[in-house]
């Protein structure tokens, strides 16, 4: 730990430098500093990592906010929907999380696509959106594209809470 | 979740010198971000730091009643901020724990000729770093608390803690160099 007053000398100096234009910052540390050269690196060094541009601090608690998000997603993973077990993620869009899911009930063995939109409550734009995607890809039969097979809501009890049902639109679009 | 009608009474008894309330208030509070984190984070990248902190004031907006006095709010805001941290740091350890036990590559191990930049740190090293400096000056680990965990401006965080913008925005320049030096290894003095 750095002694009290030796703390309070960079802390007074950091904060007049900030103060000072970078041109006359050197003078005037060096003469502020004397030969206390220890104290003078000091307070350059923070000069330094107060000169940078990026916020790191915000990409710190960013990714872990991601993360977080992504824990959140992960929990579909082996649950049902439909007839379709959720076998893992395809890819993230926007606004959407795409996932694989694999027929699980001793019918025939089929892998399907699964779209989830996320927050659809929060957003209802986001669901007509989606209502008119669902409509048009309901009307198109093209080997490029993928073939709509059927859709619906998801009742996502992890959202729940207590704080009504949280609804999903989800549609599936078969894996090509 | 049902908000508690009386999460404003214990927010004034917390004020007050009641220890007893931050202990029921603790649970109440983590369990709104942890579910106002699941509802409105985006995985957008660019965006999602912003979600984070939207989540700390949309859990304000839901608590705490909008006639609650302005002392209090910023006993809500530190309380908010400092909850969010543990959220977001607990999420990121038992994350790394979980990458540990199913054997998952370790990146940095892999390319032993090659190390991250210095600015490159997760919010555990903040944490820790974080912790030193609340231990240094409470005052700085503070504001760093309510900027970048609680997501409140200068002005708000000058009104929570009775002083002014300017100083706010010194303390965090301060902070925030001192920071990254102690997560980069350079150590001030």
């Amino acid at each position: 730990m750095i002694p009290r007053t030796r703390w309070q000398q960079i802390q007074s100096l950091f904060e007049q430098m900030i103060d000072t234009g970078t041109g006359e910052r050197t003078a005037r540390l060096a003469s502020a500093c004397g030969d206390d050269l220890e104290l003078r690196a000091s307070v350059e060094s923070l000069l330094k990592s107060d000169a940078r541009r990026e916020d790191a601090l915000l990409h710190a608690i960013g990714d872990a906010a991601e993360s977080l998000l992504e824990e959140h997603q992960d929990r579909l993973i082996g649950t049902r929907v439909g007839p379709y077990r959720v076998a893992s993620i395809l890819g993230h869009g926007g606004m959407s999380t795409v996932y694989r899911g694999e027929r699980d009930d001793s019918q025939y063995q089929q892998t399907v696509a699964i779209k989830v939109l996320q927050h659809a409550t929060l957003h209802p734009r986001l669901r007509s959106r989606l209502h008119s995607e669902r409509h048009i890809l309901a009307t198109l039969d093209h080997p490029s594209i993928a073939r709509l097979i059927d859709s619906g809501d998801l009742e996502d009890g992890n959202a729940v809470s207590g704080d009504g049902i949280c609804r999903r639109r989800v549609h599936r679009l078969l894996l090509r | 979740m049902q908000v508690p009608a009386n999460f404003t009474q214990l927010l004034t008894e917390w004020r007050s010198g009641h220890p007893q309330a931050l202990e029921r208030l603790t649970p109440l509070v983590y369990d709104e971000l942890r579910r106002l984190a699941r509802n409105y984070m985006r995985a957008e990248r660019g965006s999602h730091t912003l979600q984070a902190t939207a989540v700390v004031h949309e859990a304000f907006l839901r608590l705490v009643q909008a006639n609650v006095a302005l002392q209090d709010r910023g006993h809500f805001f530190a309380l908010a901020s400092r909850l969010m941290r543990r959220v977001l740091v607990d999420h990121a350890k038992s994350r790394s724990r979980m990458k540990r036990n199913s054997g998952a590559r370790d990146l940095a191990a892999e390319s032993p000729g090659e190390t991250l930049p210095p600015v490159d740190f997760d919010v555990v090293a903040l944490d820790d770093a974080l912790e030193g400096l609340q231990q240094l000056e409470p005052r700085l680990g503070q504001v760093i608390e309510l900027h970048y965990f609680g997501g409140l401006t200068y002005d708000q965080i000058a009104a929570a803690v009775g002083t002014s913008a300017a100083t706010v925005h010194r303390d965090i320049r301060l902070a925030r160099a001192w920071l990254l030096n102690e997560i980069g290894g350079t150590r001030p003095a």
